[in-house]
This record gives C-alpha cells, structure tokens and sequence, in this order.
C-alpha cells in the first residue's frame, strides 16, 4: 500500500505541488522550476508538529502534558510531551523512559515514531484490548510509569530538509568562520543546475583521486596507483568559490552538529562540535531536561545511530568489579599510566561486561517485535545517546526505524507492494550510513576536520563509500524513487573549473526514504516503546511481617522486591556515582528504635523478582502501627503500614 | 633602474597620552573619601603613591567582603571614568553580580586591537585574598598612571580585563557565615552530597554562638589523641603504646538530618574550576566536575565573555594556597605542552620564582595533583593562551624561612608566631560545649584566617609582587609592529613591495597551541589599495635566497598561520638569554608584493592576540 502512490502519477503530481508550497511558504530560497520528490513531504514540519501536539495533546489532559523545553536557536519550540495518567503520584517521580528524536535532526523517520507512539497512547483504550506477547497492561503503564517524548529536539536542521535547495548540511545555523577567514559563513553551496539539490561536480582531471566504477560510468571509485589505475575525476562540491580562497564550499551556512555536542568524547577543536560541550540551546534543553529527571531509567533515541538492529558489542574488555576505580577501557587517544591517588582515574570507553547482556536483551525484543535487520551505526563521538550510559548510567538505546532497502534481487524493476526487507539478509543495509553521518562528508565535520586550508571538503554524493553500495543506492534510486535519488550528469560550465559535469546522489538519500515507506513500520516501534516501559525498574515492597519478642519488643522485617526487568542501577551507574541507592525507611510513631539505621540503603537492586531484606528491632505497643517507606528514584517509590 | 624605498615605521600604539590624569573633578575624590568605610586617612603609606596624590586611598591590610569588594569597584570606576569600565558579566546562582573592570585607554585604540590580559580570582570561595590581588591590581595601575612611565605605557599599551571574583557567592558565605579556612570553597547552588534526595541539609553547626567554627575533642580514655608534647593547646595522635586521652570529633556541627553522620551535606559542594571544558572529565572521575563543563551560571557567564574576547592575550587566575606558579596540563594524560610554548612559560615562571620569593614555578599533575577542566587549562589548552595561576601565600612566609614546613612542627611554630606576632588572636584555646550526640565536649583551634590567606599586615607585599609578577607576564603578550617597508621597481611598472613585521615581546602572536589546534583566527597581513593593483605575493623565507612562498589566491591579505614570534624567544641574547625558541619559524614575518599602478598603500597586520600595525607605502 505504501508505495502506490509513486507508481500514481496524479497524486506525486499533489505531493509535488505541496513540496513547492512549503517551500515558497516556508523559506525565501529561489524556486526551482525543478524540484525532488524524494517522498518526504509525508514527513511533519515544524509547523505540522506544533498544531499537531497543541490538538492532541489538549484532547487528552488526563494522559498528556505538553511543555515547551527550550527554544531552538531559530526560536523554535523544542516540545515534550509528558505520558502518564493523572493521579496523586507525581509522574517526576514514576520510573520513566526518554524517547528522543531528531538528536541528528537530518534524520525524519524518528519524529513520525515519536507521534505514532504518542497518538497510541492518547487514544488507546485499555486494558484487555492488546494483551500479547505477555507485554504489561497498558493502564498499569500509564499509572506506574512516565513516558517522555521529545518529538524533534533540533528542529532548526530538521527544517532545513524541507527546503530547496537541499544540501547535505547536518548543522544548526550558528555562524561558524570554518576557515578561519575571519568572515563566517561567506562561501556555501548554490544550485547551480537548478534542480533543487546541491550534488557534486565532477571534472576530468587526472590530479584527481577517482576513476569512473567500470561497472557504472556514473558512479566513481578511488583509484589505486599501485594497480596501475588512472585517476580520471576530481570532485568538488556543487557550488562556486565565493570567497575567492580557492576552495569551494569551505564556509557554508552554520553551524553545530548537536549529536556530537555531548561531553563523552567530546572534540573541543572540531568547528562543528561548537565552542564547548552542550553549547547549543537545544543540547542544553535537553540536557537539562535528562539531568532534573532523574527518574528516567532508559533512554531511546531515533536516529542514524543504532545499537538494537544488530545489538551492541563491547568494543573492548570490560568487566570486572566496577567500584568505580580504574576500569578496563582506556581513554581514547592518551596515555594509559596515570598517577594514583588524585585523580588518578581513567573514563570507562565500554560497555560494563555486566551491563551488557541487558544491551543484548532489549536489542533483541527490539529485533523480535520489529523483525528490523541490518548493522549496528555506532553514535559519533560526543552523542546524547552515548553521554547516558557513559556519564549517567542510564541505558541508551538508539534505532533508525528504517534499515535502508532490501538488496538488490533479481528482478529490481518491478517494486511491488508489500515489498519489505528481508529479515534474513545481512546486507540489508546496504547505505554504509558512515558516509551520510560520518567524517567524509562535506559540510559535516567542517573544512574537512583539521584539514583547514587546503583540503577541500568531501563532496556529499559522488560515491567514495563502496562501490557496491553505491550501485545497491543507484538501483534503489531508479528503482524506488523513480531516479529522482540520483541526479544524472550533465555539463556544466562553472566560472573558475571550467568545463565540469554536475550530478550525483541526493542528499540524504540513504538516511530518509519516502514517507510512505516509514507508516508500515510504525506499529512495531510503538509496541517496543511499550515492551521497553515495562522492562524499567519496579521496586515494591514484597512482602513485611512482624515478629513479636515479648515485652513489647518487636522485629519487624520487610523484604523489598525489584519486580521490573533492569536492575535500579546498571553496574556502570554505579561507578558514575549518578545513582542515588534506594532508600527503605522505618518512621515510627510512639515507638522507640532499638537498633538500627532508620533509614537503609540499597546500591543496586537487580530486577526480575530479586529482592532485598531489611529489619529493625523496635519497642511499641501492641497494635499500634509503623510506617515503612520505600524511595527508588528509578524504581518508584511505595509506603506500606505494618500492624505490631 | 630607479629605486624607490621607503622606510616607515607605525605603530598605533606609540603615541602615549599623558594629558588624562588629574582631569577628574576634585569633588568626586572628595566623595569617594567619604563613602568609603575602609579609608585611612594616609597612615600606611602607600610607597609608589605619594598620599596627599591618592585619589582612592584603599586599603590593602584588610580582607573585603563582598559588598566592601563591590563598593571599592564602583569608587575605582567612578574615580577614573577614562581609563576604567565596571561592568557585571552575569549573575552568581544566588544572584550576585560577577563585577569585571575593563581598563583600557581608549585613547591609544580600540580595545579589540589591544592585546588583553585576565585576571581574576577566588574562584574557590575561601580563597579570599585573590581578590585583594585583583583589587591591588586595578588600584595601583590607577593610582600610577601618568606618575610612573612604565606603568603608563602598560596601560596605554595593553587592555586589562579584572574580576575580582569568580565566586562572589563562597566568598560571601565565606566572610558571613560558618567557614573553617577552606570551606566555602564551592559555589552555592544546593548539591545533595550525600545521596539522600536532600539539599545541603548537613552543615557545620555553631555549637556555642560564638560565631567560630572550631575543632572538636571529646575526652576519652580510649581516645587516640593527645594534648602535644610541644604546646599543650595543639594536639597530636598519641604515638603506639602510649595512651592519648582525647577523641577528635571533626569540625563543630550535629547529625542534622538523622542519619548517623554530621556535616556530611553542607552548602553546595562541588568545584568550579573543574567545570571547564579542556580536559573535562564528569564526577566520577574527577570530582566537583559537576553535570557538564558551564553548567553553572558562573562558569557559563565568564565563558562567554572570554569567548567574545579574542584579543585576550594572557591569564592569571589566582589561588590560595602555598606560594606557587602553576600552569598545566592538569593531567598526565593530557601529554605535554608543545616545546616552544612550554619555553615561553619557563622563561616567565622563572622571573617569576624571583619576584615571588618563596614561590615555585610548577607543573599542576606533576608537581601538585592532577586537576581536570581546571580554569587556566581551558584557556590554555583550548584557546590557546598563555596562563598561569598563582597560588597566593606560603607558610615561609611567618618567618621568612624557606625551609619551613607544614607538618606538625610547623604548627607549632605557627602557634608562636601567632602568640608573638598576632597576639594569640588566630587561635581559640580549648572550651567546654555541649554536643547532642557526643554530650560534654571542647572546642578550639584555628579560626578560618589562618593558613591559607596572610596575616592582614602581610597582606600588601603579597598584593604587589602578584601584581608585579602579573604586569610582567602582560608586559610580554605580543606587541606586533611592522618595522620595514621597501619598495623596488622593476620592469614594465611593476613594483616590489616588501614589509617586515616584528613581535617586540616573549609571547609569540600564535601559541604554538593555537597552531597546532587551529584555534582562533591567523594573522593576517594585508595591503589595500586604491590605487595599487597586487599581482603576486608571498610569504619571503629567505631574503638571502629569494625565497618566496606564494600565495595563491587572495595575495592581497596573507594568513600567516603560525603568527610572528619574538625573535627574543628565539636563539641567541634577547629575553633571558638563548632559550627555548618561538613558533618554529621564529622572529620577524616578511611578506612581499608585487604591484602595478601609482598611488598609496596600507599595509596592515592584524592579529586577534598581539594587536594591529599598519605602515603606508606610497608609490610615485
């Protein structure tokens, strides 16, 4: 059903015509007598997303707050919606899940998950109606926990998607001087073919690096001296040198990625990491927004990283007790040695050897109700998603919702309904995602990383990944997208290269498929959002007796019971110090305490039933009552009379 | 072939102004003399500074609150409207202004052109005499502008950046409320330190209203401690085998919340200078770190601040305590700084070693402990500029006696010098109170001005030499000045421009820090013209063999990247004699241009940390 609308010409027609209206409404770029359909016009804008969450959230009080966080640096609302039923229970203080999207704001699909996810718990009705796969009932969630949602945390990037021209910046519009000219901003991309998107620019030139793929002209490769290969291209970016520096491209508009604006590796002297860690509104909105809830117990981000499609691995041994001294894993790039006594710590780079089989197992309830397949994205240094686990504790979880198209079969010119990857295929994903996200692309890490003056920027979408992945992307452009994924090449005479050929993939392309094509895969994140709320710690008190000595001597015991899936501390939140253990409190009335603390602690509860055994020895009266109250500030928090 | 040359010499700063003293009206000193509550009428007299000439007689023999810091702030300011802007960069978490004076002659250019030192202190709330420094600094730069040359042309020079105080709310609670001498060190947001969901519900406690917070002892026939052998008002541990006598308690305070431990959560409790961003590390590796680097209002307000100041040039970020010159890195893993800068720091620290007797020039993670996102790593490491800290008073100072140690004779000899020196007025001997917990107890020991800041009437030899050692560091910030230019004519109307620009001081105009990390902006050397059309430039390398780098695009304004060090830093005489070496290429920068056409050229050098210097070239 998803894909009919593109074997319809009249409604692509529509959606094209609505693309053209957002963009003469929404921004003062030129218009292009031609513009991509890339699919995307299904996706919410900014605009959508705020009368969208005003309505629902307003129809549904009971279940659903919604709070404005923080303000985009373009002074757009950063909004939350808070899920959980009204009652006397403060939802700050229920355990709780952070679902977050748009972190990496080039990535869509995130945001459609995070409005599913809220539509279906405002409009679901409980309990009975969806009582598979033994998940906990729905009601139960809504009073005892609090879901989180942050639909679209960086709006102002998000934005940019929904313009023309599309380039492939990843940065907020902070103006950066990227080289260091002392003007910022001066020399960015233009469409030059005007065809709505900013490619490449090829010129034959046998400097160059790359030669044309022998199985596709149009697509290029590196060539490799030491095989006698021929360099035949250079690749710029599309655009001309402004500035007049000889480069092109090399200072566009912005700006910061916020995904790599996180402390946990952070790189103070990358441009696009901005000035100092959580510089930005928006990383400070939602940083300060995780830290004063320190009820949440996980946290799922949707974006290109992924580290439940293909589960986690702990790149290097950890383990061992994690007292919070010095920890297997080594601080990237220095010295291992470091003096003992002050300070002598080193950070923890890798996943606890404890902490990992809960990663494995929420991955693979993630794989069982999504059946999504193909590769684990690692998250870039300095990423939200890796400053939970590393800084806080807290597990982090992130999903791309889509796992690119199925590998090329056959038969690729027919795309039928009901097509779907194939679970079994390891190739799934054949996007190598690094190179939307990682350090090659142009515009990403600024001026090439420390490339400064002199290394021109990596044009976006000319190739450069695997070449086999790149003709997988080729066929699924033509194939999908109706060719509207590759701009074929054509010449071009530009004022300072000359004769050149512009061309190449859109984009994006591999980071955001058609909107059409997300729907179908909603369903099946919203039900891991609900699987993943009923894995949160759940501290109760089990069970309490009293045991009388004589005398009006009492002891009374009481046994306290974590009966969620995740521990109330993971071992590495207990070497981040960031857990506060759970506090089993006795407060007495007339009664007198014997012996004992008042108030006990608990470091770390494990779940799935574990329990833990507390007593006092008290004076009292005889049918005269005690409180006992139980604080887990990730567990939940109960009180329970006891009868002597 | 006719051969044109023209020799110029600019520098905008040259010029002094020295018409801009004593313009002020006689009414406002007269003013200021009666607002003030800290004025004495010339009793101490001030060395540099005739009295019947001091326009704001501050004293340097006192420690100012708050409130007295402010109001000293705004008599400067008002004193001397030409030179000083007081401004409030922020406010602390509980509200307080961070007070920041900028001194700058407007007069010898604008502020962005002048290279810029900061300084500021009490960073840590109970390091109170750092501000002193900073007040010490302003003050005298004030007071002996136009009366003593050198300081004249420091100012005219250079753009000063004070703030007084990093932490205005520890140093509050320092002065006002219970504080041994080193707590109130953090700032004042409220930090549960004890994991108990409370708020800084566990402080120290005023057992007997005596406005003190001491020591407490409780007798104790099992107790391990004892009166000392050497003063019976210290104590000591009891060695093995013989009894003590005595329990020592802690610092005076009660279980307040009721869970088996005293004083465990008292205001705040964490460290602003580890909340940086350099060689930041969270909580649990470094402690006091915080949420994340420029969580607090404070740090945050100061950051942006600095972050607006590129021409900030050097930093001073005064300490307490134990007479020490530090610079990073503040961990071993960092690595080490690179050669040439770390050759610049030693040429400083060891001035600085002798205008600050007892003082040692160190290493913060080699020679004290390791530190991460500390203040002077951040503004070294990630912005490139040459910083210290200085870590005011050492014990050697009660007797002037370099081998003088702090362990437990060196108490006692501080109980002398106490007795002898202060009267007995710095120690509280032993006195009966009651404790809810502990019952029957004694309190006595040191008041908080002991040990870690100087006896008042050592307080301004402290203030001066920091200032001296402070002035000198600003004193070498890079000065940039374009020293020659000439012009040759050749063939067909094409003429050869060649300028030279030279750093006159020890701090190159791009640490080798900023080179290597790419941090900040180049310099940039440029020609502008009307008249003139550049054909060609380049950096020359060898004047001798005509080595020219040229530089492709843009030849009429020139990135030199590493910047322009001192040929001083460099090999041979200079500074300190034959040490270390600048950036790499060390000494002058000379740039070469050829031109066609008749008329008039600026030639401009500009850069972020070491100023701007233009030359004219006119061609006939």
């Amino acid at each position: 059903m998803s894909r009919l609308s593109f074997s319809n010409l009249p409604l692509r027609t529509a959606v094209l015509f609505l693309f053209l209206v957002v963009a003469t409404w929404s921004s003062s770029s030129r218009i292009h007598a031609q513009a991509k359909d890339l699919g995307w016009s299904g996706y919410t804008s900014s605009d959508e997303l705020n009368s969208t969450l005003a309505e629902i959230v307003q129809q549904n009080a009971d279940r659903a707050r919604l709070r404005q966080i923080g303000t985009s640096g373009e002074g757009r609302p950063l909004w939350m919606v808070e899920i959980g039923r009204r009652d006397r229970r403060n939802p700050d203080e229920r355990p709780a899940l952070l679902v977050v999207a748009g972190v990496d704001g080039t990535h869509l699909p995130g945001t459609e998950a995070c409005l599913s996810l809220i539509k279906n718990a405002l409009t679901r009705n409980d309990p009975a109606q969806e009582e598979e796969s033994g998940s906990p009932d729905f009601s139960t969630l809504l009073s005892k926990n609090t879901l989180y949602v942050i639909p679209r945390i960086n709006p102002d990037v998000t934005e940019h998607l929904f313009r023309w021209p599309l380039s492939d910046r990843k940065t907020n519009t902070r103006p950066v001087d990227n080289d260091r000219d002392g003007t910022t901003d001066e020399d960015g991309p233009e469409d030059l073919n005007g065809d709505g998107v900013i490619t490449s620019m090829r010129k034959r030139d046998p400097a160059g690096s790359e030669m044309a793929h022998e199985k596709d002209p149009r697509l290029h490769k590196k060539s490799s001296q030491t095989k006698g290969e021929v360099s035949t291209y250079k690749i710029y970016p599309e655009g001309i040198d402004n500035d007049g520096d000889g480069e092109i491209n090399e200072d566009g508009p912005g700006g910061v990625e916020l995904n790599r604006n996180f402390p946990f590796q952070y790189d103070l002297h990358d441009p696009a990491t901005g000035p100092h860690q959580i510089s930005e509104p928006e990383s400070r909105a939602l940083a300060d927004f995780f830290l004063s809830h320190r009820n949440i117990a996980a946290v799922l981000v949707y974006g290109p990283e992924d580290n439940l499609v293909a589960g986690t691995k702990s790149t290097r041994g950890s383990g061992g007790p994690s007292s919070g001294g010095p920890r297997a894993g080594t601080r990237a790039g220095r010295g291992e040695a470091a003096r003992s006594g002050f300070g002598g710590r080193q950070p923890v780079t890798s996943i606890a050897a404890d902490d990992l089989p809960y990663f494995t197992y929420m991955a693979e309830k993630y794989q069982e109700i999504t059946k999504a397949t193909g590769k684990s994205v690692p998250s870039p240094a300095g990423s939200f998603l890796n400053w939970v686990y590393y800084h806080y504790g807290i597990p982090g979880l992130g999903a791309s919702i889509w796992s690119g198209p199925p590998k090329k079969t056959e038969e690729p010119d027919e795309v039928k309904e009901g097509d779907s990857p194939d679970p079994k295929e390891p190739e799934a994903r054949p996007g190598r995602q690094e190179g939307e996200r990682g350090d090659r692309e142009f515009g990403g890490r600024g001026r090439g990383r420390r490339g400064g003056r002199g290394a021109p920027p990596m044009p976006p979408s000319a190739g450069g990944d695997s070449p086999d992945e790149d003709q997988q992307w080729l066929a699924y452009s033509t194939d999908r997208l109706l060719g509207e994924g590759f701009v074929d090449w054509s010449p071009y005479d530009h004022p300072t290269l000359g004769e050149v050929e512009i061309g190449g993939f859109v984009p994006f392309l591999r980071l955001n498929p058609p909107a059409d094509d997300i729907t179908p895969l909603l369903d099946s994140q919203v039900r891991f959002v609900w699987t993943l709320m009923g894995l949160l710690p759940n501290v109760s008190v089990e069970k309490t007796d009293v045991v009388e000595k004589g005398s009006g001597l009492f002891e009374v015991n009481v046994t306290v019971r974590n009966n969620g899936y995740l521990p109330t501390a993971l071992r590495h939140g207990l070497a981040t110090r960031q857990m506060r253990p759970i506090q089993v409190e006795l407060l007495l009335g007339e009664q007198k305490l014997l012996a004992g603390d008042a108030k006990r602690r608990i470091d770390r509860l494990e779940g799935s039933g574990k329990t833990s055994d507390h007593s006092w020895l008290i004076q009292g009266k005889k049918g005269s009552s005690v409180l006992i109250k139980v604080t887990s500030r990730k567990g939940g928090s109960s009180r329970v009379e006891v009868r002597l | 072939m006719k051969t044109n040359s023209t020799v110029l010499r600019a520098n905008a700063l040259s010029s002094v102004d020295s018409s801009n003293q004593g313009n002020s009206p006689m009414s406002i000193g007269i003013r200021i003399f009666l607002l003030l509550a800290l004025i004495v009428p010339h009793s101490t007299g001030q060395p540099a500074v005739a009295a019947d000439r001091v326009k704001v007689p501050l004293r340097f023999d006192h420690f100012y609150d708050f409130e007295e810091l402010t109001s000293a702030l705004h008599s400067l300011a008002e004193a001397y409207p030409q030179l000083l802007d007081l401004a409030s960069i922020g406010k602390s978490f509980e509200g307080r202004d961070m007070w920041l004076m900028t001194i700058h002659n407007p007069k010898t250019g604008p502020e962005m052109e002048k290279a810029a030192m900061w300084i500021d202190g009490n960073i840590h709330g109970n390091e109170v005499q750092a501000s002193e420094v900073c007040l010490y600094t302003i003050w005298y730069l004030m007071e002996n502008y136009g009366r003593i040359e050198e300081i004249t042309r420091i100012v005219d020079e250079r753009v000063f950046y004070v703030l007084p105080s990093q932490n205005p709310d520890g140093r509050a609670h320092w002065f006002n409320a219970l504080n041994t001498s080193s707590s109130s060190r953090s700032g004042k947001k409220p930090t549960d330190n004890d994991g108990d969901g409370l708020f800084d519900e566990d402080g120290y406690d005023d057992l007997d209203g005596d406005g003190e917070l001491l020591m407490m002892r409780r007798k104790n026939v099992d107790g391990r401690w004892r009166p000392s052998h050497d003063d019976p008002r210290l104590m000591e541990r009891a060695p093995a085998g013989e009894p003590g006598g005595y329990d020592i308690l802690g610092y005076e305070g009660i279980d307040n919340d009721g869970d088996g431990r005293i004083n465990e959560d008292g205001p705040g409790g964490y460290d602003l200078n580890r909340n940086w961003p350099s060689d930041w590390e969270p909580e649990y590796i470094q402690f006091g770190a915080s949420e994340y680097p420029l969580c607090h209002p404070e740090s945050k307000s100061i950051s942006r601040f600095i972050l607006a100041h590129p021409n900030i040039a050097g930093v001073q970020s005064y300490h307490n305590t134990g007479g020490m010159i530090l610079r990073g890195p503040g961990s071993q893993s960092f690595g080490s700084y690179p050669r040439q800068d770390a050759a610049v720091y030693d040429l400083l620290g060891e001035k600085g070693e002798k205008i600050l007797p007892y003082y040692k020039y160190m290493i913060i993670w080699k020679d004290l402990y390791t530190v991460y996102g500390g203040f002077v790593n951040w503004t070294y490491e990630g912005l490139g500029i040459f910083s210290f800290t200085n870590e005011l008073f050492s014990s050697k100072k009660y007797y002037h006696d370099k081998n003088a140690e702090r362990s437990r004779g060196g108490n006692t000899e501080r109980l002398k010098f106490d007795d002898w020196l202060e009267f007995g007025h710095q120690y509280v001997e032993w006195k009966p109170a009651t404790h809810p917990t502990y019952g029957d107890i004694e309190l006595g020991g040191w008041r908080r001005e002991t040990g870690r800041v100087p006896p008042v009437w050592m307080l301004q030899e402290e203030c001066h030499r920091n200032f001296a050692f402070t002035v000198l560091h600003a004193d070498q910030m890079p000065l940039v000045s374009v020293r020659e230019i000439t012009v040759k004519s050749l063939d067909q109307g094409v003429h050869e421009i060649t300028a030279t620009v030279e750093n006159t001081r020890l701090i190159p105009s791009v640490s080798a820090r900023a080179r290597e990390k790419r941090i900040g902006l180049p310099d940039f050397f440029s020609i502008e013209s009307l008249d003139l059309k550049v054909l060609s430039g380049g950096i020359l390398t060898s004047k001798d063999f005509n080595r020219l780098n040229v530089v492709e695009y843009r030849p009429e304004r020139i990135a030199i990247e590493g910047g322009v060090s001192s040929a001083k830093a460099g090999g041979g005489g200079g500074f300190r004699g034959g040490r270390g070496g600048g950036s790499g290429s060390s000494g002058p920068v000379t740039v070469r241009w050829y031109v066609t056409g008749k008329g008039t050229a600026t030639l401009r050098y500009e850069s972020q940390k070491g100023g701007v210097s233009t030359g004219i070239v006119t061609i006939k």
